[in-house]
């Protein structure tokens, strides 16, 4: 029997395009350098990434080598992340490939890079499940801002002085359980307290959206993938109750 | 009926006079210290107020068993993990930093003083306490900790994760010697008392690892636990679970604790007829802050669903409302055969 | 009737077989021949439901909706239709409630003849009571109504069929677990014993009632993989497994013509372009005009080698046009008039062409049932039929494995691929001895399948 050698005027197999599409990463650069730091970005190899990286200095501004190579990567994990392809194992290692190849950049610069602006971010006193936060990080990161990282189990003081100290753009708090949630509101009290008004993402697997929008600064932060997002607008500038309304409710 | 005949009843596939609710995990709440006057963080520590607290899941809340202990980290602290207090308010975490390091090789067997270390001699005279005052009337739970979650508390959770990425291998002696430390831990717990043995592996959810982790990681540990504890056992593993609940199933508990997250339906087809499944309503987001009525409605949900045994989706935060929690009991008594 | 196990193809290629055609056509009582050169529609109304609720009602419902698919057959002219009524659960249980609409149906039928020259046929798909987990196959009254209902309707209809249920629990345990020894235990194996007993008593009551023994199909069991592997993006069961299950399912249903069923077959058993390799029946199929019913993803496909083209039950309900089943007789007549002109313009090869690129390489379950690849799996499963039961049904459906494999063709998901390869590899590691394989699977079931029977199929 005859048969025709090209069905794509006939049926669309939409079973394999959406799993080539979903499965695979794509492609990060033209520049083949610049590919191949994205693809163990992607990939999660914080060793092999170096060669490429050091490659690419040769010929590169380090700050291109990081937006156009790592921070795409990066970017391309977190899309992958979204697509239910990667879990979180996946993006912790990607993370550590990417600012294992900002460290060089960095190195080569002679100076830390320039960020958007400082985030605050930690997991609640009591609370050892800092995942949620260490992805938000890498986010942050590969979003261009600056990471204070306090870690997790971290009082509520050191949050408040931190705060004091670094002049954040924004502060974000992860808590997994019940019992360790309750931190944040004496963190954003204590904040208004000192006079200090910045949107506090109040974020992890215990936190619900009622509840963190039951105390002033507090913005309910979803999923890490909102990272970014909050950031952007809490540099143009955007205040706590307007972020509210606009990512929650 | 009254709440032992009527948990074995369910255990053994017959039907209950009404539908149990009970737990996999942990129960206490701060209102529950004030009534029974024990309180933390000495339950986390002595005897006498564990078995209190425990007891007070049946005595205040009308629970169908009575469980102990509290927190995740009993067999990690015996194998040398550092402990850090919750105070008065929160339950006992790991310390950093983590006492291994993935290049590390864990010993292969228990230390022999392993059950007379760190607060193991407490939890089983708690046992022992709690089958005495109550044993006639509820059957005493004892929880354990799975294979994967005590790996995590000796390496950090992180380095765990990319351990099961990237170096699998590493990790199967730390699952080995997590295997066993649960395993005994249970041999000792059924000795003391305990008539149900709940195995909590919290890190092995697919939140936080791949399914195909929990498939060649994970499995075959859990299999072999339930395979060596003689009395019914519950798996609880947080989240949605349906990508890994085929092998949930096939690792041989009696019980799968589930939380709303995940389809009842389908996980019913998954894994055929035989796992009763324990589940209700969310444990953060309802129980700790909705009204009663709401929980009873988001019960009602899970019942409908399929759930067999009413329980909080997962380990009761302490700031949970009393009457929330007796809303739920109401539920189960609710359904009547 | 006892069966005479078939260990040669009917038809020599995959090539030689068309719609239209059968090796061993079979005439209706008013003369409809099937198999002899041309298609023939057949229509499958269902009714309303509450219309059951007394036999009166229900009469009355059968009265309208199989008259209204006969008078529009001269409506638009068309010149034969067969009428399929599928038994509702009553109509099984009391015999003479689906004894009297067979009566009814053939009374109107006679009247068609009469006044226009319609030529008409009907069948009666006695319901398969039996729940294999709950009720004795064998011994329980629900056997004996079926019986008595196949021999209340063979005496008005033209022909009977059955959806038969034997091997369901264990073959629902098998396939969630995608555990293929369960998998031919439930239909290769359960199933073909079950047919074999079944039909045996079928085709004596059809002899003695002049009537013809139509068919059967995997309805229970291929079906219900097909439909849980569902569209192309589903992936709550693997459509490889659906095809597997599939080529399993011809290995079974060829049972009820070796026992002297002779088609026309019954028309959602999508297993019959395998059958019809083997066997040379008059086969009906289903395809796209089951869409009011279910999708398939072998629509035109599955006309390819078709004798009667039909549809999935469709509710009576009106529509602009017409009531339901005048409008689904209606378009059934039209899809055979194209058909029949493709074969009358000696172009039936190309059409058969057209409708199997279609389809071929949208889905593993279509690709099998290409006429080609329908033939070797036939082959594969006649070679094998003097090893028994389970041994053909295996050697069956290595074959479609093997087929979806090795098509260049023919890509599958990554989710599919390992599926498939999984599956291949318990295929290849069962015995191919058939009381080796019962060694291991008897007791394995017995444990494993709450409700699984043994006796219920003569077995110990």
């Amino acid at each position: 029997m005859k048969f025709l050698s090209d069905f794509s005027n006939i049926f669309k197999r939409y079973d394999l395009d959406t799993e080539v599409k979903k499965q695979e990463a794509r492609k990060i650069s033209d520049d083949p350098v610049l590919d191949a730091i994205g693809k163990f970005v992607v990939e999660g190899e914080a060793e092999d990434i170096e060669a490429p990286v050091k490659k690419a200095l040769e010929t590169k501004a380090p700050m291109d080598v990081i937006n156009d190579g790592l921070v795409k990567g990066m970017n391309e994990v977190s899309r992958l992340w979204d697509e239910g392809v990667y879990f979180l194992p996946q993006v912790i290692l990607a993370a550590d490939a990417m600012n294992a190849g900002i460290a060089l950049c960095e190195a080569k610069m002679g100076k830390a890079m320039d960020r958007k602006g400082k985030v605050v971010t930690h997991t609640a006193e009591g609370d050892i499940h800092d995942i949620g936060q260490v992805i938000a990080n890498a986010l942050l990161n590969a979003g261009g801002f600056e990471v204070i990282n306090l870690g997790c189990d971290c009082p509520v003081d050191t949050v408040v002085a931190t705060v004091k100290a670094e002049k954040p753009i924004m502060v974000t708090g992860t808590a997994l359980m019940t019992t360790t949630m309750t931190a944040f509101p004496k963190i954003c009290h204590q904040l208004e307290a000192a006079g200090i008004v910045i949107p506090f993402i109040s974020g992890g697997g215990a936190v619900a959206e009622e509840w963190s929008t039951s105390f002033p600064l507090s913005i309910w932060g979803k999923e890490d993938g909102w990272s970014c997002g909050l950031a952007e607008d809490a540099l143009a500038g955007m205040g706590w109750e307007d972020m509210r309304s606009k990512w929650n409710g | 009926m009254n709440s032992k005949e009527r948990v074995l009843a369910v255990l053994n596939h017959q039907k209950p006079d009404r539908m149990p609710c009970f737990t996999a995990n942990s129960t206490v709440t701060y209102d529950q210290m004030e009534k029974v006057g024990a309180y933390w963080p000495e339950g986390h520590d002595q005897a006498e107020p564990m078995a209190k607290q425990a007891m007070a899941a049946y005595t205040i809340l009308g629970f169908d068993v009575v469980r102990a202990p509290f927190d995740q980290m009993t067999e990690a602290e015996a194998l040398g993990a550092k402990v850090k207090s919750g105070g008065e308010k929160g339950i006992p975490g790991a310390a950093e930093p983590p006492v291994y390091t993935i290049d590390d090789i864990p010993p292969k067997e228990l230390p022999a003083d392993y059950l007379s270390r760190a607060r193991i001699p407490e939890l089983l005279k708690a046992i022992t306490i709690m089958k005495k005052e109550l044993g006639d009337e509820v059957l005493i739970e004892a929880g354990i900790i799975g294979p994967f979650s005590i790996a995590a508390y000796l390496l950090g959770v992180t380095k765990t994760l990319k351990a099961s990425l990237k170096a699998p291998d590493k990790l199967l002696p730390f699952l080995e010697i997590s295997e066993k430390a649960g395993t005994a831990l249970a041999h000792a717990l059924i000795d003391a008392g305990a008539d149900i043995i709940a195995n909590e592996d919290m890190t092995a959810s697919p939140d936080i690892i791949m399914p195909k982790s929990y498939h060649d990681l994970v499995y075959q540990f859990q299999a072999k636990q339930f395979e060596e504890i003689n009395v019914p056992t519950i798996l609880h593993i947080c989240g949605d679970v349906g990508s890994i609940i085929e092998w949930e199933g096939k690792s041989g508990p009696d019980i799968l604790s589930l939380e709303p997250a995940t389809d009842l339906k389908l996980a019913r087809e998954i894994v055929g007829p035989k796992p009763i499944f324990m589940g209700g309503a969310d444990a953060a987001k309802v129980l700790f802050m909705k009204t009663p009525d709401e929980v009873k409605a988001a019960c009602r949900e899970q019942v409908e669903a399929g759930i067999q045994i009413l329980a909080p989706g997962c380990a009761v935060a302490p700031g949970t409302p009393t009457e929330n929690l007796i809303a739920m009991v109401e539920v189960a008594k609710s359904y009547t055969s | 009737m006892a069966r005479k196990p078939r260990t040669e193809m009917a038809f020599k290629s995959g090539d030689e077989m068309i719609f239209g055609t059968a090796k061993f056509p079979v005439t209706s009582k008013r003369g409809i021949k099937y198999g002899g050169g041309y298609v023939h529609p057949t229509v499958k109304p269902h009714p309303r439901p509450g219309s059951e609720k007394t036999k009166k009602t229900l009469m009355r419902e059968y009265e309208r909706m199989n008259f209204d698919a006969l008078e529009r057959m001269v409506v638009v002219g068309h010149p034969t239709l067969v009428v399929e009524n599928e038994h509702v659960y009553q109509m099984t249980h009391t015999p003479d409630w689906g004894g009297d609409i067979a009566a009814q149906v053939a009374r109107q039928m006679d009247d068609m003849l009469a006044k226009y020259g319609l030529k008409s046929a009907h069948t009666s798909t006695i319901a398969d009571l039996r729940r294999p987990e709950s009720v004795h196959m064998r011994t329980s009254d629900y056997l004996h109504e079926m019986m008595a209902s196949f021999d209340a309707c063979s005496k008005y209809s033209d022909h009977v069929s059955i959806e038969s249920m034997g091997g369901k629990e264990v073959f629902d345990y098998a396939l969630i677990r995608q555990d293929m020894a369960g998998i031919l235990m439930g239909i290769g194996y359960l199933g073909s014993i079950d047919m074999e007993w079944c039909w045996n008593q079928i085709v004596d009551i059809c002899k003695k009632n002049n009537c013809i023994p139509g068919g059967d199909t995997n309805c229970s069991e291929a079906n219900t993989a097909m439909f849980m592997a569902g569209g192309l993006v589903s992936k709550d069961v693997p459509h490889v497994y659906a095809a597997l299950a599939r080529a399993i399912s011809a290995a079974r249903t060829m049972v009820a013509y070796e026992c002297g069923a002779t088609g026309p077959t019954k028309d959602c058993a999508y297993e019959d372009p395998i059958v019809k390799a083997m066997t040379g029946v008059p086969i009906t199929t289903e395809g796209k005009t089951s869409a009011c019913g279910h999708s398939d993803l072998a629509s035109n496909l599955i006309a390819a080698v078709c004798d009667l083209w039909s549809n999935e039950a469709v509710e009576y309900h009106d529509m602009f046009g017409a009531t339901t089943t005048s409008v689904f007789a209606e378009i059934l007549g039209y899809d055979c008039a194209q058909f029949n002109c493709s074969i009358d313009l000696g172009l039936a090869k190309e059409m058969q062409t057209i409708l199997v690129n279609s389809d071929a390489y949208r889905d593993s379950h279509s690709l099998i049932l290409v006429p080609d690849n329908a033939w070797a799996i036939g082959n594969e499963i006649v070679k094998n039929t003097s090893k028994g039961f389970y041994t053909r049904a295996r050697a069956g459906a290595m074959k479609a494995g093997s087929i979806i494999l090795a098509d260049t063709k023919f890509k599958l998901t990554a989710f599919e691929k390992e599926a498939l390869e999984d599956a291949m590899k318990q295929m290849e590691a069962l015995p191919e001895d058939e009381g080796n394989f019962l060694d291991m699977a008897m007791p394995k079931y017995k444990k494993l399948v709450p409700g699984f029977n043994p006796d219920s199929y003569g077995l110990k």
